[in-house]
């Protein structure tokens, strides 16, 4: 039949299918009375001669389904009738589906989630032009790799100029941004010249960085009024320029200043351009503006190494030539130079975005673990649910295939019922899919490269559909083939007892234990760190953070000159810390180099005047420069003696705070108040910027100020008065009566009120820092959590289907215990001992299992052992009580049956 | 069921419906009759076979519905051949009777 016929067919059939029956019917209804009128005619009675017609037709209805079976468009129609035929079934069982349906869409979901972070994160290229051609250099050697310095950046430019375009990129600063609107915080990174031709982006507006740009400022310059310096380079990012300018293309060749220094605009990077490097602690956040760096290189120390170097390779150069040539110039690096020869120096040239996700392979591989483990369960739990499943479609096929059907015809059926639920479950999935991605964004620490690139991109949605085609077809052809085979009399038998029965059951009994024993792993870890979480957060930090808030300045204007006296910055935080002070709802205000939590410290050492003369080398303390009443802002009591005042800071009064862990080991068992401490402070006195020693009068001892990190030994702390120690970074803290956040307006108002261009930013609570230190662990335990919770689930559901099966199977039994006198109590007492051994079995192996495996985690947890008996305890318990509540519905349900019916069944 | 045995006398059948159809239109149980009669009974074609055969024939576009002014039974459908009809039964007429020659001859030398 050609092409063009079988359409004409398959459009008739659809179009007049109606008609087509009505006419059939017609037809063979009149071949049964025409041939019963002829043989009426031959002589046979009315009614021999119907039932001789009859014979002869051999059935009415078969005779359709013949016809039927020739007609173009069978095979649709048959799969149409499937499809609703699945879908009356779906909706029927009601709860198998709803179950099955969440397994798969658990199954899909995780998959698709975890591989879109694969996808995001390792496999996907980089987004520039070849990026295959691009690599990171770095500095190897025996303390750890490094960046390069200046000199080696420069020599190395030069040698390898035939086979590679390098460049480097140094690390980020908030600074600030003034001139032509308000002024702004903005991160700035200085990069080479030619570091957009690296990464092979162009400019999106003006021009890039050219080798003339990058102007060497002698030291001091901005300071000098007779000599300006010229204005420096600057470009900026797209999103930036939407944002400040409103995407003005008259910004190239704005004068703006950084950090009071003078820079013309001139050029814009393209939108979402950024520049990936390894090892970076922050992968969100978006540089605003890059500028050259201005010094001269190759006068700078050679141990001085902060240039993280990029490099192209030229086309038709490998990787490998470029290694190559590297390891001769360390060579002659070594031999041309101590501090390199004592260390080892060794440039390695690799792959940029090898390197760039070395690290997030390790995360990513954990995740990995945790997700094949749920899919394990979930597809446990399927089987499981197929095989009782399938044991009831027996019936039905035993029936139909004696009656006539094709095998296939129940295989197609069967097919198409698995490509519902997996045609749902793969839709609930994605939905999932798209809920975790979200969560991962939010979750994932910073730290891991593009993460907030994760979506539905075509390769995660391919691999998506795939996984759900395998889990369909799975799904499908093991009890399709099982079951419609040629067994077709055994099971029209009411109650299939025997050997294959009873191993099935056993089977699905395993199931089920594996799934409770892995379930127990995944809930133990989550139960630990769940627990070092909290004594974490409860640990007695010795501040307050409640109600109090903190942003950040930068007092580096040449307005408040450190040197030679700081006065001018004392001046400045005085006038801040009153004015805010008389805010209403402001119960304290303090300034201060380092909020406790935040990541920034500085330490030098200190001694007592008896360490002084016995110890050779001083401990390290951290020095906090703080100003009068930042103790109460900050809520860190004073055990004796007084804080610092106003008097103390003008006159640069030699006083000191220490804290109890510092006046401890300085002088034990006396009164510290009063005794003298050496110090170090920076000073200027004869000529360059060095450390300086100082006596200073210990006037107070404050409480301890715990880092609560893990694995972290806290270290002694020692407060002095801003004057002795005036630096250009800031915190500033205000501890409100009420809600903090009110205040960051006002706050805000009060410090531009003393200085126009200083503006604070970074305003959070201190509640919110202690919140990300502990960032790291709540993303463990979110993760483990997760899994082990939709891991409990499935076992919970894992049981409660194979009870339900049991039950169903085990109705005689039940009916004859009933009918000898057993009560309902004595039928839940047996199911719900049959469901206890079940879970007991999967827990004392899932406990087994979790005391081996948690040392994994030792390192995470604060406080806690990897074996910690409370912790299991509770697991044990919520797992025997989760077994217990699935065990209950078909407890019940047994507990249903009529005897008189179950016996009957028979 | 008796899939393979159809499947045998499926061309065979076709033909013989072609060629009762030749002359004049019928319906369904007369085609099975006359069929019946000329092979002196021994062709009993049952109408589990013949309307399948009537139906794909209509597909193929070698019988169609037939509009007769008087029918024997108000319901029952009359097929005439096509032009196309036509075309394909003198060809498989003339391939069944090489065939058959070819095996007879077969048949008839000693061997």
């Amino acid at each position: 039949m050609s092409l063009l016929q079988k359409g004409k067919a398959l459009w008739a059939v659809v179009t007049r299918r109606s008609r087509q029956e009505e006419e059939l019917s017609g037809e063979i209804e009149a071949y049964l009375e025409l041939a019963a009128k002829e043989k009426q005619e031959q002589g046979m009675s009315a009614a021999e001669a119907w039932r001789e017609a009859r014979l002869e037709l051999g059935g009415v209805e078969q005779v359709k389904e013949q016809v039927r079976e020739v007609r173009a468009g069978r095979l649709l129609e048959e799969t149409w009738q499937d499809v609703v035929y699945g879908l009356r079934m779906l909706a029927k069982h009601r709860g198998f589906t709803a179950v099955a349906v969440l397994t798969l869409a658990l199954g899909v979901g995780a998959n698709t989630a975890l591989f879109s972070m694969v996808y995001s994160v390792l496999l996907r290229s980089l987004p520039y032009p070849d990026p295959e051609r691009l690599v990171f250099v770095l500095a190897d050697g025996k303390q750890g790799k490094k960046p390069l310095s200046p000199p080696d950046f420069v020599e190395f430019q030069e040698q390898v100029a035939s086979l590679a375009e390098v460049g480097y990129v140094r690390g980020q600063w908030m600074i600030y941004l003034t001139g032509d609107g308000q002024p702004e915080v903005v991160r700035m990174r200085p990069v080479a010249t030619n570091f957009l031709s690296v990464y092979g982006v162009q400019p999106y507006l003006g021009r890039a960085f050219q080798p003339e740009d990058d102007v060497v400022l002698p030291p001091g310059a901005t300071a000098n009024p007779e000599a300006p310096a010229p204005p420096g380079a600057a470009m900026i990012s797209y999103g930036f320029w939407q944002r400040r300018f409103g995407g003005d293309p008259n910004v190239i060749g704005k004068l703006i200043q950084l950090q009071f220094e003078p820079h013309r605009i001139i050029g814009v990077t393209p939108p979402n351009f950024r520049a990936f490097l390894p090892d970076q602690e922050d992968y969100i956040a978006d540089v605003q503006v890059w500028t050259t760096s201005g010094m001269n290189f190759r006068t700078m120390p050679r141990d001085a190494a902060f240039l993280r170097v990029i490099g192209r390779l030229k086309p038709g150069v490998t990787r490998e030539q470029l290694q190559e040539l590297a390891g001769r110039f360390s060579e002659r690096q070594r031999s041309a130079h101590t501090i390199h020869r004592e260390s080892g120096y060794e440039l390695r040239v690799v792959p940029l975005q090898d390197e760039l996700v070395a690290n997030a392979r390790t995360g990513v591989g954990v995740l990995f673990g945790a997700v094949i483990l749920v899919l394990l369960i979930a597809c446990t739990n399927l089987t499981n649910l197929l095989l009782a499943r399938g044991s009831s479609h027996r019936r039905e096929f035993a029936v139909r295939l004696a009656l006539g059907s094709s095998r296939m015809r129940l295989i197609r059926q069967v097919l198409v019922e698995s490509w519902l639920y997996a045609a749902l479950g793969t839709g609930a999935g994605l939905l999932l899919a798209v809920w975790l991605m979200r969560l991962l964004r939010e979750l994932t620490p910073r730290s891991v490269p593009r993460l907030d690139e994760i979506a539905l991109h075509g390769p995660v949605l391919a691999f998506s559909l795939g996984v759900s085609v395998l889990a369909a077809l799975l799904l499908g052809l093991l009890p399709a083939i099982r079951f419609s085979g040629v067994d077709a009399l055994a099971g029209l038998r009411e109650s299939g007892r025997g050997a294959g029965e009873l191993g099935r059951r056993r089977q699905s009994g395993w199931l089920v234990v594996s799934q409770v024993a892995l379930s127990v792993i995944l809930v133990a870890g989550t139960g630990l760190l769940l627990r070092s979480l909290v004594l974490l957060l409860g640990v007695d930090a010795g501040f307050q953070p409640d109600n109090v808030l903190t942003a950040e300045m930068t007092l580096s204007s040449p307005k408040y000159p450190r040197y030679p006296s700081a006065q001018a910055r004392v001046r400045f935080v005085r006038q801040v810390s009153e004015r805010i002070a008389q805010l209403p709802g402001v119960q304290a205000v303090g300034l201060g180099l380092v909020v406790p939590l935040s990541r920034q410290d500085t330490g030098h050492s200190y001694a007592s005047d008896a360490m002084a003369k016995s110890l050779a080398v001083y401990p390290p303390a951290k020095y906090r420069p703080i100003t009068p009443d930042f103790l109460r802002a900050v809520g860190t009591r004073l055990l004796a003696g007084r804080d610092f005042t106003w008097a103390d800071l003008e006159r640069e009064r030699l006083v000191v705070i220490v804290d109890e862990t510092l006046a401890r080991k300085a002088w034990p068992e006396e009164d510290p108040v009063g005794k003298s401490l050496r110090i170090e402070v920076w000073s200027t006195k004869g000529g360059a910027v060095h450390l300086e020693p100082l006596w200073a009068e210990v006037i107070g001892v404050a409480q301890n100020v715990r880092s609560g990190r893990l694995g972290r030994e806290d270290i002694e702390t020692l407060y002095l008065p801003y004057s002795l120690y005036a630096t250009a970074e800031l915190s500033v803290l205000v501890r409100a009566a009420g809600n903090p956040e009110a205040l960051i307006g006002p706050a805000n108002q009060e410090i531009l009120a003393v200085d126009r261009d200083m503006t604070a930013f970074n305003f959070r609570r201190m509640e919110s820092l202690v919140w990300d230190s502990v960032a790291p662990q709540r993303y463990s335990l979110t993760l483990l959590g997760a899994f082990g919770g939709s891991g409990l689930l499935l076992a919970a559901i894992g049981l409660y289907g194979v009870m339900r099966y049991s039950v169903v199977r085990r109705v005689n039994e039940i009916g004859v215990r009933m009918a000898l006198g057993a009560n309902p109590w004595d039928v839940i007492r047996l199911v719900l001992g049959q469901g206890i051994k079940l879970a007991a079995a999967g827990l004392l192996l899932g406990v087994a299992g979790a005391l081996a495996l948690t040392r994994w985690l030792e390192n995470q947890l604060y406080q806690v052992t990897a074996t910690d008996p409370l912790t299991f305890a509770v697991v044990v318990a919520l797992f025997l009580l989760v077994a217990l509540l699935a065990c209950y519905g078909p407890a019940r349900r047994a507990t249903k049956v009529d005897p008189v019916v179950a016996l009957r069944c028979e | 069921m008796a899939r393979k045995r159809t499947e045998l006398l499926q061309g065979t059948l076709d033909l013989l419906i072609l060629k009762t159809l030749a002359p004049e239109p019928r319906h369904g149980l007369s085609i099975a009759r006359r069929i019946e009669q000329i092979t002196r009974g021994a062709l009993a074609v049952k109408p589990g076979s013949l309307f399948p055969a009537l139906y794909r024939l209509e597909q193929e576009g070698w019988i169609e519905e037939a509009a007769v002014p008087v029918k024997e039974h108000n319901r029952a459908r009359y097929y005439q051949l096509t032009s196309a009809g036509r075309k394909h039964l003198r060809a498989a007429t003339e391939k069944w009777e090489r065939a058959t020659t070819a095996v007879e001859l077969v048949l008839r030398t000693n061997s």
